[in-house]
């Protein structure tokens, strides 16, 4: 499992998240390394953080699509519209989370999305 | 053969023939060219005739018809003389000739009625006096001649007396063709020679002695009379078409037509004393004829002085009404709150009102007299002069937006149209203008007012959108962490308190953010509080730099700081410092692994740059104009966190100490972003806000 933000606080925080939920999580704090991760290790799901410097989570998920991964992404958002989740969805990724977002938000979505696939 | 010289050849026989008479007017030739002559003349009105053809034959058709009776008529008197037969009177050579007049007559009403459509009184009255005049004057003593036969038997004298009665009639006719303005015709003075030549040979005959030398003088005269006749006919079929009917308007006397009448006038007096000299007595005949002509010349002179108090009146109304219109074209010209001008067919002002005066601030006798174009705005000439034209043509232009130039030389907008006046003797144009500058000042500035509030509009958006982000980042750690700390069974105090501490620096980012946000907006509204004190500048770039270290690390570049010695300024060293800051988390930010980021500090006259330089993805032009609007956010750095508000607090530090913020980038290699303090803090330097200097 890959998380991926630039604000350390908040990647530490999913990370802390996931591992208690039992996973193993992978960190990446732009969207270049998330990028290089997902094709080096190929995580059960990606959580994308939107706002990432030289990438953007929505950017990775597009490039991902475009080479075929078919990785679940999971995208972390701060602004108030969903402009970015219709993007996001549009771009591939199978589910959005809202900051700031509670510790059920995240399970519920991780859940779902491994639940689903892609 | 043309027809001109048929024309020549035809007039040549006759003259020929006219002239052989003369010479040999007895015996067998005599007789044959006394009847041959008219004959021929009769063929040659039929001729004229069929040339004309339709309506326009029948006159000289009647003609022909009427000459050929008279030809007739002589023919049986030359034969009955050749055979030494004397001719009394009533004859057949009489009947036959009494069928020619009526014919002549006939033609001559036609002729009139194709001439001239328009009965007209004035015209028919003329014709009569002029009638009655000669025939008060000569007809008398024909008449007399018919008298003095009184011892004849009642068909003889009946006879007699219709000579001269059918020569009235058309004497009249032929004063009726002169008077219907036909001698313009070229023919016509040709027919009215014929005719006069008729009824004069008419009258010497009848008052000469018989077989006295006048007679064969008479005998030429009938022929070349007929001669004459068949030319007229001749001339009229080759002539292009009768003129246009004249419409002829009642006739207000002129000296022409006072002549006319005043000489029949005189026709009465002169016959009196012909009378008395001749010893003869007046007969009733003569005093009818000379009173009816009386009674018509004082109908004339009536009608005539009503027509001319008619036409005095006529005149006089126009002239108030004329001048009632000119004073209502001048009071709504003066008073006209619009500009006006009378402009005439060159384009020179003739008259200018109040309003327009004060539009091209200037007096009338300023404008009167010049070119309008001379107040059109130079470059516009040409379109204007087209337009000018094109109205004339058209009777109106406009109204059109144009620029002017008025007296002072100041450049004002009108909205100008031109109309043509009507039925004036030379083009005359009311050009009308209204000055809009104002109105298009107006124009623009709620043009620059709406795009101001439109621009307010979108940093309302901005701002909703910015601060949901910047503010939703710190606050997603502060719950998280929190959260972690009270529910997370399973950790230690140690954890526990670094989840605290987490979640205590995130509310202190929380409560910068809103701090910023605050200061933006009231250095914004122009008034943010600042601490000033003497800051040096490299030591605060320095602290910046060594903050920044383990960012920079973690993201893989270098970061260095140059700074020459202790560069003061006067400033609120919380601001500047995170101006600095800022600056340079933003370096870090858009310079990938491997890249560098600068920091220079140094002295620059009167105030104090500090350069951060990157070896990031660069800025393009665009987005360097708008770079340090309050919430703009460059599209390379869609999401960027702190990018959005971070720059615009960074103008808002700089502007507020009076200095400037530049940048210097090109997309794909770096930016090198330079802010500028003035050394004397400020309201000392010639920092100017919100002009951010954009360089390349």
């Amino acid at each position: 499992m890959l998380a991926a933000d630039d604000d350390a606080d908040i990647l530490l925080l999913v990370r802390l998240r996931l591992e208690r939920l039992g996973f193993d999580v992978l960190t990446a704090p732009d969207g270049v390394a998330a990028l290089e991760l997902v094709r080096a290790r190929a995580p059960a799901l990606a959580i994308l953080d939107v706002s990432m410097p030289f990438l953007t989570g929505i950017e990775v998920t597009q490039t991902l699509r475009d080479e075929g991964s078919s990785v679940p992404v999971i995208l972390l958002t701060a602004r108030a519209r969903g402009a970015d989740a219709d993007v996001g969805i549009e771009a591939g990724a199978i589910g959005y989370v809202t900051k700031p977002f509670s510790t059920e938000d995240l399970d519920h979505a991780v859940r779902k999305a491994l639940a689903v696939g892609v | 053969m043309s027809e001109a010289t048929v024309l020549r050849a035809s007039i040549a026989v006759g003259v020929a023939a006219i002239v052989a008479y003369s010479l040999h007017a007895g015996g067998a030739l005599g007789a044959g060219l006394s009847s041959g002559i008219p004959l021929g003349a009769a063929a040659a009105m039929t001729v004229g005739a069929r040339r004309l053809g339709g309506r326009r034959a029948l006159p000289w058709l009647a003609f022909a018809g009427g000459t050929a009776f008279l030809a007739g008529g002589d023919t049986i008197r030359n034969v009955r003389d050749l055979l030494g037969w004397a001719t009394p009177t009533p004859s057949v050579a009489d009947w036959v000739d009494l069928c020619g007049y009526p014919l002549l007559v006939i033609g001559f009403v036609l002729l009139v009625q194709g001439l001239d459509r328009g009965r007209n009184r004035a015209v028919l009255i003329d014709s009569a006096i002029v009638t009655l005049a000669l025939a008060t004057a000569v007809w008398g003593p024909y008449f007399q001649n018919v008298r003095s036969n009184g011892g004849s038997a009642f068909d003889t004298r009946i006879t007699l007396a219709a000579y001269p009665t059918w020569g009235l009639l058309l004497l009249a006719l032929a004063t009726r063709f002169v008077f219907s303005h036909a001698l313009r015709e070229r023919w016509a003075p040709i027919l009215l020679a014929a005719v006069i030549l008729l009824l004069s040979a008419d009258l010497v005959w009848a008052v000469v002695p018989v077989g006295s030398t006048a007679g064969g003088w008479v005998h030429r005269a009938w022929l070349l009379s007929y001669g004459l006749w068949g030319v007229a006919a001749l001339r009229a079929s080759t002539a292009a078409a009768v003129a246009k009917p004249v419409r002829v308007e009642e006739e207000t006397p002129g000296s022409y037509r006072f002549l006319l009448l005043a000489v029949p006038v005189m026709a009465m007096p002169s016959a009196v004393i012909t009378h008395l000299v001749l010893g003869r007595g007046l007969t009733l005949v003569d005093a009818a004829f000379g009173a009816s002509m009386l009674v018509l010349v004082l109908l004339r002179f009536g009608s005539t002085v009503r027509g001319l108090d008619v036409a005095r009146t006529n005149l006089i109304e126009r002239n108030v009404a004329l001048r009632k219109s000119e004073e209502r074209f001048r009071w709504l010209f003066e008073d006209a709150a619009v500009g006006l001008a009378t402009v005439d067919g060159e384009g020179r002002i003739v008259d200018v009102n109040e309003a327009l005066c004060g539009i091209a601030r200037t007096q009338k006798a300023g404008m009167v007299g010049r070119p309008f174009l001379d107040f059109v705005f130079p470059e516009d000439h040409g379109v204007v002069t087209e337009e000018f034209v094109a109205g004339l043509e058209r009777g109106r232009i406009g109204p059109l937006e144009r620029r002017l130039r008025v007296a002072d030389g100041t450049e004002i907008w009108a909205l100008t149209g031109f109309t043509v006046l009507p039925e004036q003797d030379v083009p005359m144009v009311v050009v009308n203008v209204q000055d809009i500058t104002d109105r298009r000042r107006m124009e623009a500035e709620l043009a620059v007012r709406n795009r101001e509030l439109e621009e307010a509009d979108r940093f309302k958006d901005e701002l909703l959108s910015v601060v949901s982000h910047d503010l939703r980042t710190p606050l997603t750690s502060i719950m998280g962490y929190l959260e972690l700390a009270l529910e997370d069974v399973n950790a230690t105090a140690d954890e526990r308190r670094g989840f605290l501490l987490v979640a205590q620096r995130n509310s202190e980012r929380l409560h910068r953010l809103v701090d910023d946000l605050l200061f933006v907006s009231r250095a914004q509204a122009g008034h943010a509080s600042l601490d000033l004190d003497v800051v040096d500048l490299g030591r605060i770039a320095r602290r910046v730099v060594e903050a920044a270290l383990p960012t920079a690390a973690a993201g893989g570049v270098e970061i260095v700081c140059e700074v020459d010695g202790v560069e003061t300024v006067v400033a609120d060293e919380h601001r500047v410092l995170e101006a600095v800051e800022n600056l340079v988390s933003n370096g870090i930010k858009f310079t990938p692994p491997g890249g560098r980021v600068e920091v220079r500090v140094e002295g620059a006259g009167d105030a104090v740059a500090v350069r951060v330089g990157d070896t990031g993805s660069g800025i393009d032009e665009d987005d360097r104009r708008r770079l340090f609007d309050r919430f703009f956010r460059s599209t390379q750095s869609e999401g960027l966190p702190g990018a959005g508000l971070g720059l615009a607090i960074v103008k808002a530090i700089v502007d507020t100490h009076g200095g400037t913020v530049t940048v210097k980038s090109a997309f794909g290699e770096g930016s090198v972003f330079e802010i500028r303090f003035p050394r004397a803090g400020p309201g000392s330097g010639a920092g100017v806000r919100d002009s951010v200097e954009v360089a390349s």
